[in-house]
């Protein structure tokens, strides 16, 4: 692994991990159905298990190019639920 | 993938394992918070009743709480002999002389400020754990990192060994590195549904501090409101300025028996606006016998008596937060299951030091003297054994300082950061292998003495503990001396295979 792939894997996996987590935790706030305190537990218990999925796709054997590809797609997806919320 | 997946674990497992190593076994320590700070007030016996030290308690903060916007009350319970009080009071009322948060520690019968002598007690290493004793929130962010951290570690080393449960059969002692492998991994897997519940459950009990985001959203930054509608506690009430008796308290502590039918017992009161005409009292669940940490709350109104709120119909989501949550502190448990997850979370302990010395190990045999690697080497010792010498000081130093020194609650802790620094001290300077050996023999010869230091200063040791039955006291003699031992062994075992070989 070249210094600067490691560098953008790092990135992904802290930065990028973090950023997916709290975007998760917006669209179970704006999208989930029943009570808003429920929401709130329910998107922010689970976001940690998304940010170590992000951890270990940003180190997964596909190429830079594939893994940001995919990082990108689940964070646009997110992104535009997060802000399309109630 | 198990190549990237090694050098994910391998890396983030070492930048933070120092740190982890600290958390995960003074976390460890908490499970037996009440054991230890009973043996660290030897002054106090037996404690009372609920109601009667309620009552007491009660009597001492009409004496020295005025003002307060709150009281807390923590009764005693089967594992803590004190009766614990907080004070709140609003920043802008009046008298300005008053501090604005309070504690303090009563002896549970009299309901007189406790005898004992002034030490953190157990507290110490349960706030250590999760915010290392730093100002405002560093402290907590920087575990919170390190947590992360760990369950990525966890999950990363899972994929890498993926003969994790073969290898579980597998232990190949004096084979320098192998064995170091062979270790890490029984200790890793023995109790890998433990390492992985215990981390991400901890995350958890910090959660909006780390991820405020869907919080603030939905309820606009209105946090109380969440409070109250997760029943996670009350909205405070605003104070109606108009003067009016609190309730008799035992009488609410019977329908509180009563409406948990016995399956429940109180172990904390809150009292919003005392003596005023809005008064409200809360009384919440003890911990134990139950999974779920804060459920069974009562509020009551603090004139009338009227029971005006339960928490019998949470959601599932509040249900299964609040587990997750008691599923981390395990005060639920009795002895056996407690000392079930005190043993793993020493398993844990040494999973992580395995690890960091496996990391050291497999590069030193890859040839080649590195400065990064004596580096390592010294901080492996200081943050492993060290810490275990500064423990144990910690110990000494709450039977040896004097009892009217001035802020002596906090002389303890400085005399554990000291000492700590002092290890480091000790490896930077010392030949790595000695130094090693030499703070884990110091480090046993401080724990085993530690019952007959206790024998020498209190009239509670194990010649008197053990025919009383009184079995807190006696089994931190027994912990810590155990503690010792297996320190002297691992002592002996470095001796050894430092001898050369005939």
């Amino acid at each position: 692994m070249t210094r600067i792939a490691l560098s953008v894997r790092l990135l992904i996996a802290i930065g990028g991990g973090y950023l997916l987590a709290a975007l998760w935790t917006l669209v179970f706030a704006g999208w989930w159905p029943g009570a808003r305190a429920d929401a709130v537990l329910i998107g922010t218990v689970s976001s940690f298990a998304v940010a170590a999925a992000a951890a270990i796709w940003a180190f997964s054997p596909l190429s830079l190019r594939r893994m940001l590809l995919g990082f990108a797609a689940v964070a646009v997806l997110l992104l535009v639920l997060a802000l399309t919320g109630r | 993938m198990r190549q990237a997946m090694a050098a994910l674990h391998t890396w983030s497992g070492l930048v933070l394992g120092w740190l982890l190593f600290a958390v995960f076994l003074t976390g460890t320590m908490s499970y037996y918070r009440s054991e230890i700070s009973q043996w660290m007030r030897p002054e106090l016996h037996r404690a009372t009743d609920n109601a009667t030290a309620a009552v007491a308690a009660l009597k001492h903060l009409h004496q020295i709480g005025q003002g307060a916007s709150r009281w807390l009350i923590d009764l005693p319970g089967t594992r803590d002999a004190a009766t614990h009080l907080a004070i709140w009071r609003d920043p802008a009322a009046p008298p300005a002389e008053l501090p604005r948060f309070q504690r303090a520690t009563l002896d549970a019968a009299t309901g007189q400020p406790s005898p004992a002598r002034a030490t953190h007690g157990g507290d110490f290493f349960y706030y250590f754990h999760f915010d290392l004793l730093m100002p405002g929130a560093s402290g907590r962010i920087i575990v919170g990192i390190a947590a992360m951290a760990m369950l990525v570690s966890i999950i990363s080393g899972v994929i890498t060994h993926r003969r994790i449960f073969a290898d579980f059969f597998t232990f190949r002692p004096g084979k320098g590195q192998r064995s170091w492998l062979d270790a890490h991994n029984v200790t890793a897997v023995l109790a890998l549904p433990y390492h992985l519940m215990i981390t991400y459950t901890g995350l958890l009990t910090l959660m909006f501090l780390y991820l405020p985001f869907g919080l603030d959203t939905a309820y606009g930054g209105k946090r109380v409101a969440f409070q109250a509608e997760a029943s996670r506690g009350i909205s405070p009430p605003a104070a109606a300025n108009r003067a009016a008796d609190l309730v008799d308290l035992v009488p609410l502590l019977v329908q509180a028996r009563l409406y948990w039918q016995g399956g429940k017992d109180v172990g904390r009161i809150n009292i919003y606006r005392p003596n005023d005409a809005n008064a409200r009292i809360e009384l919440i669940a003890a911990d134990e016998g139950h999974l779920s940490h804060y459920r069974g709350r009562l509020v009551f109104d603090g004139v009338s008596g009227a029971l005006l709120e339960t928490d019998d119909n949470v959601s599932w989501a509040v249900a299964t937060e609040r587990a997750l949550y008691g599923l981390h502190l395990g005060r639920f448990g009795g002895p056996v299951l407690r000392a079930l997850f005190f043993l793993s979370g020493v398993a844990g302990s040494a999973m992580v030091a395995t690890g960091l010395v496996l990391w050291l190990v497999s590069r030193r045999r890859k040839g080649g003297v590195h400065v990064g690697h004596a580096l390592v080497g010294r901080l492996n010792t200081a943050a492993i054994a060290g810490l275990l010498v500064a423990i144990a000081v910690f110990f000494w130093a709450n039977r040896l300082l004097p009892l009217d020194l001035a802020a002596r609650a906090d002389g303890e802790g400085w005399c554990f950061f000291l000492s700590w620094a002092l290890m480091l001290l000790h490896a930077a300077l010392r030949d790595e292998a000695k130094a090693w050996r030499e703070q884990f023999a110091l480090a046993a010869a401080l724990f085993i003495l530690l019952p007959l230091l206790n024998g020498l200063t209190t009239d509670r040791h194990l010649l008197v503990s053990l025919p009383g039955g009184d079995w807190s006291m006696a089994g931190m003699d027994f912990g810590l001396l155990i503690t010792g031992l297996v320190c002297g062994a691992v002592a002996l075992h470095l001796q050894r295979r430092a001898r050369p070989r005939p």
